[in-house]
């Protein structure tokens, strides 16, 4: 089992992490991932993500691990991105490989899940009349707390 | 007793700096230090929101923790990353 995680500027290649996942392990039948990217609409020009160095990374590593304590994984990575982003661009990276695939689909959207309310990333949104800070959704908290129901002990 | 404090995205805008370093402050708890900030400043007033979390050397803490000498706390709005 291994966990790996990165916090980074630069941007990223979806399919190479994808394949970072791939072939690895034999005894492994499912690969698993998400990706999110900058949604375009109103008027908005790019995106910015702030994050608090080091605690960001400690979150998302506690992430992983909870995730590889749940369930049987073989791999399970995480890459975020931060500072400006162009609509389209790929902000976040997660996925998991597992022997099977409800293991690896269930990691995955866990490790998403609990990223967006647990690990301390600010998104801000620049559009052609200036710029704002945005606020959670409250489907994230939702989403987040089925996961974690019976299991309040578990903090990022 | 001396802290370190730092304010994060929408809390940083609405403080005007990014961390301040308090060399007396008679706060024995977040809590305590968020009415002692509000009275200096009262833009403070935004770091008291029931969504506001405190990050205390590197780790999330409920805001009765008992702070101690050359703590870092860190004011954090609700997370948005992903």
């Amino acid at each position: 089992m291994s966990v790996s995680v990165k916090v980074q500027t630069e941007g990223f290649d979806p399919g190479a992490l994808l394949a970072q996942l791939t072939g690895r392990e034999a005894e492994c039948g499912a690969i698993a991932s998400f990706v999110g990217q900058v949604r375009g609409g109103g008027d908005l020009v790019a995106l910015e993500l702030e994050h608090y160095p080091g605690v960001t990374e400690q979150a998302l590593r506690r992430i992983a691990a909870e995730a590889a304590r749940r369930w049987s994984l073989g791999q399970a990575l995480i890459v975020h991105r931060t500072g400006r982003m162009a609509i389209g661009e790929p902000i976040v990276f997660v996925g998991a490989s597992a022997p099977h695939r409800q293991a690896a689909l269930e990691a995955t959207g866990f490790m998403i899940d609990i990223l967006k309310t647990q690990a301390p990333f600010w998104k801000r949104e620049h559009t052609g009349t200036g710029s704002h800070w945005v606020e959670p959704r409250p489907g994230d908290d939702e989403a987040a707390a089925a996961w974690l129901a019976g299991s309040k002990d578990f903090t990022a | 007793m001396a802290l370190n404090i730092r304010y994060f995205a929408a809390l940083r805008d609405q403080m005007g700096r990014s961390e301040q370093t308090l060399d007396t402050v008679p706060a024995p708890t977040g809590l305590a230090l968020i009415d002692w900030l509000m009275e200096q400043d009262p833009a403070a007033t935004a770091l008291a929101h029931p969504s506001v979390r405190l990050i205390i050397n590197d780790e999330i803490a409920p805001r009765s923790q008992p702070l101690r000498d050359g703590d870092t706390i860190a004011f954090c709005p609700p997370f948005s990353g992903g």
